[in-house]
C-alpha cells in the first residue's frame, strides 16, 4: 500500500541486497495497487526532493521506459520509499 | 599571504526549522518555529524561519512570547533524531573536501582546505565553498551560509554576515572595510557582558578592539583580553580539529528544568542531590575526581547566574559535591523569585588514579565510607531501578524528585576553544 502527504508518496518497495551490500529496488506498488518492475537503475546519488518534502539516497530508476525518480529515506523514524507525485 | 590557511565556517540556516520545513513544504511560507514542549516547561522557541524571525520572533523567547509578537506562529516540536541525521549528513559532505572538519553545534562546523586545495583542483577557498553550497542544497534540500577566510574566527564572521544561503570571504584585501566596521558584539566570544563591558571603554566596534592596546585589554579582562585582542586582529591561530578527534573531557555536568518551580531552600536541596548524585556516578564511570564545583541558576524571570568554587580534594562522591553546590546556592541565592532550572557541575578533572594531599581536619576513612556508600547505590541501582534506593530528603516531594531520575540534559563537556578547537557544546554520543 502507498501512503500519500502532500506531494509525497511513500511506496511498498521490493528491494534486493547484494552480497557486497549494495541496495537496488526490484519493483514498486503505486497507490492504485499497481505493481511496477524496474528495469534498470540507471544512478544513485544522495539527493532531496523539495516538492516531495525529504532527503536520502535518490535511485534514477527506469520504469516502462519512462525515467523516475524514487527516492530511499533513511529516517530514524524508519527507513522508507518515496516518489514525487506529479498531481 | 601565500601561508595563509583557507578556512570555511558553514552555518545551516535556521537549521533546525529548515528540516521541518524541508519534509512538511506546507510550512514553508507561514511563520513558523521549533520549540520545546510546553507541557514540559521545556517551553522556549529552539530556532525561527525567516518569516517568523522578521515578526519579531526571536530565539531564546518563551513560547508564549512569540505568540505575542506573532499571532499566527506555527510551533512545531522538535526532531532532534532527524536534525542528527541532516547534520550528520551535511559533515560528510565537508569530509569530501578534507579531513579537518570540527563541528561547533549540531548545525554549524570549521572546515581547514588549506591542504586539500591543490588535489581539489582549485586553490580559491570560494570556489569549493560555492561547490560545498550547491552540494549541501541538492542533497540536503536545505542552505548554508559559508564563511571563507584565513582563521576560524573571521570565518565565523564570514558565514553570519550574509544570510541565508551565501558565501562571504573575509580577505586581507577587505577585512577592515567588513569587519572592523561591524559592532564588536558579532565576534566570536564577545557575549553581552563583554561587550557592555567593551562599551564603557569606548570599544565599539571590532576595528576599535583590533587597535586597542592588548595591554590594557589585559588589565580590563584579564587572560582572555589577549585573545580578544587577537581574535580582532585576524591572529587567531587555533586548528581545525581533525575528524573524529574527540576533545579530553574537560568538565561533567547535568542540569534540569524543574516540574514546577521551586519555591525554597528545601525543593533546591533536593534538585541538587538529584543532580549531584547523577553527576557523581558519571564521574566514577569515566574514572574523574574533579575540585571545581559549579552551580547555576535559572529563575522564572530567566535571570541566570553560575558560580563555581575550587575545593581542596578533588571528589566523585555525592555527598561532598552536593554538599558544596548547596553551600554555593546559599552564599549566592536571595530568594527574590522562584526557580526554574539548577545545574550542577565538576570540572578541573583528573584521573582518579591520580594521588592528592589528604586534609589533616578531615576523615578519610569517612570519606571512603561515603564514596562505598556510593558505588552501592549505583549498583543497586543498576539491579532494581533508579528509585529501587533514594535518599530520606527525596519524600518530601515524590513528584520533584521522582521526575528527574532520567535527567534532560546530561553533558559532558570537552574543553573549550583555546586548549584544543571549539567544541564547546558537548554531544553526548
Amino acid at each position: 500500500m502507498a501512503i500519500r502527504i502532500g506531494h509525497k508518496v511513500y511506496v511498498d518497495t521490493v528491494v534486493e541486497f547484494s552480497d557486497e551490500g549494495e541496495i537496488r529496488p526490484l519493483s514498486i506498488e503505486w497507490e492504485d495497487g499497481r505493481k511496477y518492475q524496474i528495469t534498470r537503475v540507471k544512478d544513485c546519488v544522495p539527493g532531496a526532493s523539495r516538492r516531495a518534502g525529504g532527503a536520502g539516497l535518490v535511485y534514477t530508476c527506469i520504469v516502462d521506459g519512462k525515467e523516475i525518480h524514487l527516492y530511499f529515506e533513511d529516517s530514524p523514524s524508519g527507513a522508507k520509499w518515496f516518489l514525487e507525485s506529479k498531481a | 599571504m601565500d601561508d595563509d590557511r583557507i578556512i570555511l565556517h558553514s552555518d545551516c540556516n535556521c537549521f533546525y526549522a529548515s528540516v521541518e520545513m524541508l519534509h512538511n513544504p506546507s510550512l514553508r511560507d507561514i511563520p513558523m518555529a521549533v520549540g520545546g514542549d510546553p507541557e514540559a516547561r521545556h517551553g522556549i522557541i529552539l530556532t525561527a524561519n525567516y518569516i517568523a524571525k522578521r515578526r519579531g520572533v526571536k530565539v531564546g523567547m518563551a513560547l508564549w512570547e512569540a505568540r505575542k509578537v506573532c499571532g499566527d506562529l506555527t510551533i512545531v516540536s522538535p526532531n532532534y533524531d532527524e536534525y542528527i541525521r541532516f547534520s550528520r549528513k551535511a559533515r560528510k559532505i565537508y569530509s569530501d573536501y578534507t579531513d579537518l572538519v570540527e563541528p561547533y553545534g549540531l548545525d554549524e562546523s570549521w572546515i581547514d582546505i588549506t591542504h586539500s586545495k591543490n588535489m581539489l583542483g582549485t586553490d580559491t577557498g570560494m570556489s569549493i565553498a560555492k561547490e560545498i553550497s550547491n552540494r549541501v542544497k541538492r542533497e540536503l534540500g536545505i542552505t548554508v551560509s559559508i564563511g571563507v577566510s584565513w582563521n576560524k574566527v573571521y570565518a565565523k564572521f564570514g558565514s553570519d554576515y550574509k544570510k541565508p544561503d551565501a558565501i562571504t570571504q573575509i580577505s586581507r584585501e577587505n577585512y577592515r572595510d567588513i569587519l572592523w566596521s561591524a559592532p564588536a558584539s558579532d565576534l566570536l566570544y564577545v557575549g553581552r557582558h563583554t561587550n557592555e563591558k567593551l562599551r564603557k571603554y569606548g570599544i565599539i566596534t571590532i576595528g576599535d578592539l583590533a587597535k586597542a592596546d592588548p595591554e590594557s585589554l589585559h588589565n580590563i579582562f584579564g587572560k582572555i583580553g589577549y585573545v580578544l585582542s587577537a581574535f580582532a586582529r585576524g591572529e587567531d591561530q587555533t586548528p581545525v580539529a581533525a575528524v573524529g578527534e574527540s576533545s579530553p573531557i574537560k568538565s561533567v555536568g547535568n542540569s534540569t528544568t524543574t516540574p514546577r518551580d521551586l519555591v525554597n531552600d528545601e525543593d533546591v536541596r533536593m534538585v541538587i542531590y538529584l543532580l549531584s548524585e547523577s553527576v557523581a556516578a558519571r564521574l566514577r564511570e569515566n574514572h574523574f575526581i574533579g575540585d571545581v564545583i559549579g552551580i547555576s541558576v535559572r529563575d522564572n524571570g530567566l535571570f541566570s547566574f553560575t558560580r563555581q568554587h575550587r575545593v581542596k580534594i578533588p571528589t566523585n562522591i555525592s555527598e561532598e559535591i552536593a554538599g558544596y553546590a548547596w553551600q554555593l546556592f546559599k552564599e549566592n541565592y536571595d530568594w527574590a523569585h522562584p526557580i526554574r532550572s539548577v545545574g550542577v557541575r565538576v570540572a578541573g578533572l583528573v584521573p582518579d588514579t591520580m594521588p592528592y594531599q589528604t586534609d589533616l581536619f578531615r576523615s578519610e576513612a569517612l570519606r571512603e565510607k561515603y564514596l562505598r556508600a556510593d558505588l552501592a547505590v549505583t549498583d543497586i541501582r543498576r539491579r532494581f531501578g533508579y528509585s529501587a534506593v533514594l535518599r530520606g530528603l527525596m519524600y518530601y516531594d515524590r513528584e520533584l524528585s521522582g521526575l528527574d531520575a532520567k535527567a534532560d540534559d546530561h553533558m559532558i563537556h570537552p574543553v573549550a576553544y583555546f586548549q584544543n578547537g571549539n567544541k564547546v557544546l558537548g554531544e553526548n554520543e
